[in-house]
C-alpha cells in the first residue's frame, strides 16, 4: 500500500495502481485517451503526461507510472496544461490555419 | 600524427578476407580475451572509458552491467544486438567501417558478447545495405570457418552464433526500441521505456544494443587494453571517433581523429576548407537531428561530448558533420529537414504523428514568403510541445533543429515573413539582436 502525493495532497492507495487511478481516488481527473483499465499500456496519446515533484524525472505519462511511496506528481502547473493533448491536438495559439490539417 | 585505430586496415587491399585481415592483425583480440573472465572483459572496456558511438554516448562498459546476473534472470538468454541502421541524416561513418574492414567489427560483437553473456549476436542493417550484409555475411562465414564464431570458441566453452538482418530502410528503426521491435518481426515502433532493453529487450530477453563504431572500438581495446585507449582523446571523451563530414567542404568523407580535436582544425585540415571565396554560416556537428551551431561557437569548440555541449548547447551525436557556407538558405534547409521527419515520424505517439506534419506545412508557407512572424511563434510552440514529451527520443530530435534555427538564426526567419508587430525575438526562444 504505497503512499503517493498528487497536487501536494497524500493518499494511500493499492499496491499496483497506476497514478491515473490513484489520482482518481482524490477526485483528481488526469486526462487520457489511450489508457484504459482492461488493455495492456499503449502510451501513445500523450495526454495523461504529468509533472513529478519527487521520485522521478517528468514530465511523464500517468498510465505508465506505477504508484510507489515517495512519488509526489502535479496535474496543475502550467507546463502540464501546454502539455496536455487533446484530440489529437496539441494546446498552441496560434493554431495552424485549418487548410493545413 | 593522425591517430588509426578504426581505421587502420581501410587501406590495406583485400583486407575483407580473413587470411589478408589476420595478416594485419584481425582476430587477435578475441583469444586474449577469452583467456580472461567476461567480468574481466567488460571490466577493461569499463576502464577505458568508451562512450557509445551511436549518438547517445553512454558509457559501454556500464551499459553492459545493466544485464541482470545469470540467477536473476529466470533462464533467459541475453541478446547482443549491433545497431547498424545509420538512418540519421548526415552520417555514413558505420556503412564504410563494416564495408572496407568486416573483420575488426565482426570481431568486436563476438568479443563484447562473451563479455555479456550472450550467445546470439544479431546485427541489423538497414535495408539500403543490402551489399553491405553480403560483405558482413561472408566475414562471419570465414570466421566460422576458422572457429572464431560457433560452439566452444578456441576451446573456452563459449558458445556465440552471429546472424545478420535487413531492415527495410525506416529512420526509426535505428532507434534502440524500434529496432528490436523490427528484429522481432513487429512494426518497427518504439516501446515504452522502462523496462530497458538491457533488463527486457528483445523477446522480452536482456539485450545489450550497441552500435557498429563501439563494437570496432572494443576490439581494439581488448588488444592494446584500456590505458593505451585513454592515450588518445580527452580525459571524459577517450578515444578516436569517426566523423561523416560532408556539406559545403573541398573534401568530404569519413575521417578518424582523437576525440577533443577542434572543430575549425577538423573543417580546416581534414575537409580541405570551404570553397574558395565562401565564408561559414552554420555547422550542424552530430547528425540532423542535433542543434545548429554558429561559426562563433564552432571556433571554441572541440569534437567531443563535453565541448559541443557547454559551448553550443549541441551533441556530439554520431558525428555527422554538416557544414553550410554564405550560400546556404537556412529556411530551406529546416523546410527540407522537417520533410525527412515529417515522412519518417512512426505515428504511434501523439505530439511527434502530428506535430512534425504541422511543423514542416508552417514551415513550407514561410519557405513561400506567405507566412507571418505568427507563424514562426507557432513554430516555436509546436517544437516545445513536442520535445520531451513523446515515447522515444524522434520527437526531440525533430524539435530540437526547428529550436536552435530559431534561436540562433532569427533574422533569416523574421527575413522571410510578414511582421504583424506581435512576436518578438524572444517569443521565438531567439536573444535580441542588441544582446547579440
Amino acid at each position: 500500500m504505497p503512499t503517493v502525493k498528487i497536487n501536494g495532497q497524500e493518499v494511500v492507495v493499492p499496491d499496483g495502481v497506476n497514478m491515473i487511478e490513484a489520482a482518481a481516488q482524490l477526485g483528481v481527473e488526469i486526462p487520457h485517451y489511450c489508457y484504459h483499465p482492461h488493455l495492456s499500456i499503449a502510451g501513445n496519446c500523450r495526454m495523461c503526461l504529468v509533472d513529478i515533484e519527487a521520485g522521478g524525472r517528468g514530465p511523464d505519462i500517468a498510465c505508465n507510472m506505477k504508484a510507489r511511496d515517495g512519488l509526489a506528481i502535479r496535474t496543475d502547473t502550467a507546463h502540464v496544461k501546454h502539455a496536455q493533448v487533446g484530440d489529437g491536438v496539441p494546446a498552441g495559439q496560434p493554431p495552424p490555419r485549418l487548410s493545413d490539417l | 600524427m593522425e591517430p588509426r585505430i578504426l581505421t587502420a586496415r581501410w587501406n590495406v587491399p583485400d583486407v575483407h578476407n580473413i587470411d589478408t585481415a589476420m595478416r594485419h592483425g584481425a582476430w587477435r583480440a578475441l583469444p586474449m580475451a577469452l583467456k580472461r573472465a567476461p567480468a574481466d572483459v567488460t571490466n577493461e572496456v569499463k576502464n577505458s572509458g568508451l562512450r557509445g558511438r551511436g549518438g547517445a554516448g553512454f558509457p559501454t562498459g556500464m551499459k553492459w552491467t545493466f544485464v541482470p546476473p545469470v540467477e536473476k534472470r529466470g533462464g533467459k538468454p541475453v541478446y547482443l544486438v549491433c545497431n547498424a541502421d545509420e538512418s540519421e541524416p548526415g552520417t555514413f561513418k558505420d556503412r564504410y567501417l563494416m564495408w572496407k574492414d568486416p573483420h575488426m567489427f565482426v570481431e568486436g560483437c563476438v568479443i563484447s558478447a562473451y563479455a555479456t553473456g550472450a550467445e546470439r549476436v544479431y546485427i541489423y542493417l538497414r535495408g539500403e545495405f543490402a551489399f553491405i550484409q553480403h560483405r558482413v555475411d561472408a566475414a562471419i562465414a570465414q570466421a566460422r570457418a576458422k572457429g572464431f564464431i560457433g560452439k566452444n570458441i578456441l576451446g573456452s566453452g563459449a558458445n556465440i552464433e552471429v546472424y545478420t538482418h535487413l531492415g527495410a530502410g525506416a529512420y526509426i528503426c535505428g532507434e534502440e526500441t524500434a529496432l528490436l521491435s523490427s528484429l522481432e518481426g513487429g512494426r518497427g515502433q518504439p516501446k515504452l521505456k522502462p523496462p530497458f532493453p538491457a533488463v527486457e529487450g528483445a523477446w522480452r530477453c536482456p539485450t545489450i544494443v550497441n552500435n557498429v563504431e563501439t563494437m570496432a572500438a572494443v576490439t581494439w581495446i581488448l588488444e592494446h587494453g584500456a590505458a593505451e585507449y585513454r592515450k588518445f582523446g580527452t580525459e571524459k571523451s577517450p578515444g578516436t571517433k569517426l566523423f561523416s563530414c560532408s556539406g559545403h567542404i573541398r573534401k568530404p568523407g569519413v575521417y578518424e581523429v582523437a576525440l577533443g580535436y577542434p572543430m575549425t582544425s577538423l573543417i580546416e585540415n581534414e575537409c580541405g576548407g570551404l570553397y574558395p571565396g565562401r565564408t561559414l554560416k552554420a555547422v550542424i556537428p552530430g547528425g540532423s537531428s542535433v542543434p545548429i551551431m554558429t561559426p562563433e561557437e564552432v571556433s571554441k569548440s572541440t569534437m567531443d561530448y563535453e565541448s559541443i555541449n557547454t559551448v553550443a548547447g549541441s551533441y556530439l551525436g554520431s558525428g555527422g558533420l554538416i557544414v553550410m557556407d554564405d550560400t546556404t538558405d537556412l529556411v530551406d534547409s529546416l523546410t527540407n529537414l522537417l520533410r525527412f521527419y515529417a515522412h519518417e515520424s512512426c505515428g504511434q505517439c501523439t505530439p511527434c504523428r502530428e506535430g512534425c506534419g504541422w511543423m514542416f506545412k508552417v514551415l513550407q508557407r514561410v519557405k513561400s514568403g506567405e507566412a507571418t512572424d505568427l507563424d514562426l511563434a507557432t513554430l516555436k510552440d509546436l517544437a516545445d510541445n513536442i520535445f520531451g514529451r513523446t515515447i522515444c527520443f524522434f520527437g526531440p530530435s525533430a524539435a530540437m533543429p526547428v529550436q536552435s534555427f530559431l534561436k540562433k538564426f532569427p533574422d533569416e526567419f523574421f527575413g522571410r515573413v510578414h511582421r504583424t508587430g506581435q512576436v518578438s525575438y524572444a517569443n521565438i526562444g531567439a536573444a535580441a539582436p542588441a544582446a547579440r
